[in-house]
């Protein structure tokens, strides 16, 4: 192979795997295969136990809403931002080197990727129990280790997707979400002639412990927390997106449409099974198999089960891409392997599922104001313009080092959004402390807060200053241009400026030469 | 200096002369204004639709 080939092939990893800017010969992705792989890691298992656990808080009408237009309205304003990886060709986490500082971006990634990827432990978790009950189903009893075997092939197997590359991930997803679309579309069917449709439509839960409007507040809650968790991994696809309306609307229907409709067909399923059998039930292969015969619950839940395996797959490749952006120097498929290794260390500990609540409140704390500061710093702190030589390290850029790589402002505005989220409800307890903010839920308040807050701090001189090092991009206009208009001080203050310069000069014995 | 570094210096000093010039940078079809005015309005249709859920 000749060294230009190989210099380009090393090129094209690195724009493929995150870290160098992709040209517009790059762009691989129209709206639809966009679409399609991120509708790939939006549908899991997951969906089905999320739509189950609403059906316990609203009734079937309201449940349609909070999915669909509660997912919609947070998806519309959080993944907007993402049309600066389509614009630029790069991952979100290399314009947040502005907004946290090149070592911040470190430190943050990696956390939100610690708090993430517990998700992916449950949908292994959940695909070697459909797995074990499909055999069940046939009169094949594995032993107990199997299921932690079946588990370790779902991150083997989703990591060396992810490993192969990002091609083969759009070739699998191309087959796999149409198929498991005419799937969610058979099981709705099946769980309307299982139960009486009207029944479905007019269901209300009993609620214990609650009004409906707290419920409906809360159902609300599950869906903005449930659509902000790819907030850190959204920007992965839309960079390689030819333009920017199909990078920003195959993220949002990805999830609001796809991910939703999943939801909803568990919602669908499990208040079939309710009124079908009494009983409550969130494993998706004990309503299948209990709903419809058992060759079509096969087929269904063998392909569901497969979607576990292109979520771990898409997963592992847009946070591959993450880490990559914050840790450039690292090879890409060593951070893939990492991932895999922490994925499967979950598995093997096995009590992720007992911890997964307080996994996901934390996380979801997180995300809102993390998304919210990415928002305000685009549009109004750094107006669409980053130094991307600072961002990138170049020479001897390096504006956005801030104080010791971290930029203050930004963490303390992260802390304080989530604060507010936390003073307004506690989600271990589920006492609420302000019901009037609690409407806003927890998640929005998280984000309107923080967005106010950094919004608002910028607007303060010294620390607009400090938060726009890059004076190349982001010239100081106000109060006044130094170079243009000179500085006007009030004449009071003229005297007390000139005895405070000379008593702080006194020692030096300065003179003042005016040849 | 290897070529992967030779690429990136390229393209960032690509994107920022274009930032300077105030010119698009021409990888991806941009965003119009009617673009955000759909998506503004698309917007506050599901927040209408969340609120008024409340009422059901």
């Amino acid at each position: 192979m000749s060294r230009q080939s190989t210099a380009e092939r090393e090129i094209e990893n690195e724009v493929y795997c995150g870290y160098i800017p992709a040209d517009k010969s790059e762009r691989s992705y129209g709206f639809i295969d966009a679409l399609l792989i991120l509708s790939g890691y939006c549908i899991a298992t997951w969906s089905y136990t999320q739509g189950a656990y609403l059906t316990g808080l609203v009734g079937f009408k309201q449940l349609l809403i909070t999915a669909f237009a509660g997912a919609f309205l947070m998806l519309m304003i959080y993944q907007l931002p993402v049309i600066l990886s389509a614009r630029f060709g790069i991952d979100i986490w290399i314009w947040l080197r502005g907004a946290f500082g090149t070592r911040g971006v470190k430190v943050l990634s990696v956390i939100i990727i610690v708090i993430n990827f517990p998700w992916y432990a449950v949908c292994c978790d959940l695909f070697a129990s459909s797995m074990l009950n499909l055999g069940g189903l046939f009169g094949i009893h594995a032993p107990p280790i199997a299921h932690k075997l079946l588990q370790l092939f779902c991150v083997l197997l989703g990591s060396f997707m992810a490993y192969k590359g990002v091609r083969a991930i759009t070739l699998t997803t191309r087959i796999l979400v149409p198929a498991l679309v005419a799937v969610g579309a058979l099981v709705v069917v099946i769980s309307f002639r299982s139960a009486d449709p009207s029944e479905i439509i007019n269901y209300r839960p009993e609620l214990t412990g609650m009004t409906s409007s707290t419920a409906y507040t809360l159902a609300l809650e599950a869906n903005f927390a449930f659509v902000i968790t790819l907030v850190g991994g959204m920007a992965g696809i839309p960079r390689l997106c030819k333009s920017e309306r199909s990078a920003y609307y195959a993220g949002v229907l990805g999830q609001g449409l796809a991910g939703s409709f999943f939801v909803v067909v568990g919602a669908v399923m499990a208040i079939a099974m309710r009124l079908k059998t009494g009983t409550e039930s969130t494993d998706p292969t004990e309503m299948l198999s209990t709903l419809a015969s058992p060759a079509l619950a096969l087929c269904s839940l063998l392909l569901v089960a497969f979607a576990n395996i292109g979520t771990q797959a898409v997963g592992s490749y847009l946070y591959g891409v993450t880490l990559k952006s914050t840790f450039p120097k690292a090879k890409y498929h060593v951070l893939v392997g990492i991932l895999a290794a922490y994925v499967s260390a979950l598995c093997i500990w096995g009590k992720i599922v007992e911890y997964f609540g307080t996994f996901l409140t934390v996380s979801a704390y997180i995300y809102a104001p993390f998304a919210a500061i990415l928002f305000v710093d685009f549009f109004w702190v750094r107006r669409q313009r980053l130094d991307f030589r600072s961002a990138y390290s170049l020479g001897k850029s390096r504006a956005y080092f801030y104080t010791g790589g971290f930029n203050i402002v930004g963490f303390v505005c992260l802390i304080c959004g989530c604060i507010i989220s936390l003073a307004i409800y506690n989600p271990l307890t589920g006492e609420v402390y302000a019901p009037l903010l609690f409407k806003l839920t927890p998640t929005g308040l998280g984000f309107l807060s923080t967005a106010l807050i950094y919004f608002l701090v910028s607007l303060i001189p010294p620390v607009r200053r400090y938060i726009c090092p890059d004076t190349r991009f982001h010239p100081i206009t106000k109060p006044f241009d130094s170079a243009r208009i000179p500085p006007r001080q009030p004449a009071i203050v003229l005297p007390v400026m000139n005895a405070v310069c000379r008593i702080a000069t006194a020692g030096s014995h300065l003179k003042i030469n005016r040849t | 200096m290897n070529e992967t570094d030779k690429a990136l210096e390229e393209r960032v000093a690509h994107l920022e002369e274009c930032m300077l010039a105030d010119k698009p940078v021409g990888a991806a079809e941009p965003m119009t204004k009617r673009d955000y005015i759909i998506a503004g309005a698309v917007t506050a249709a599901f927040l209408l639709l969340v609120i008024g859920g409340a009422f059901l």
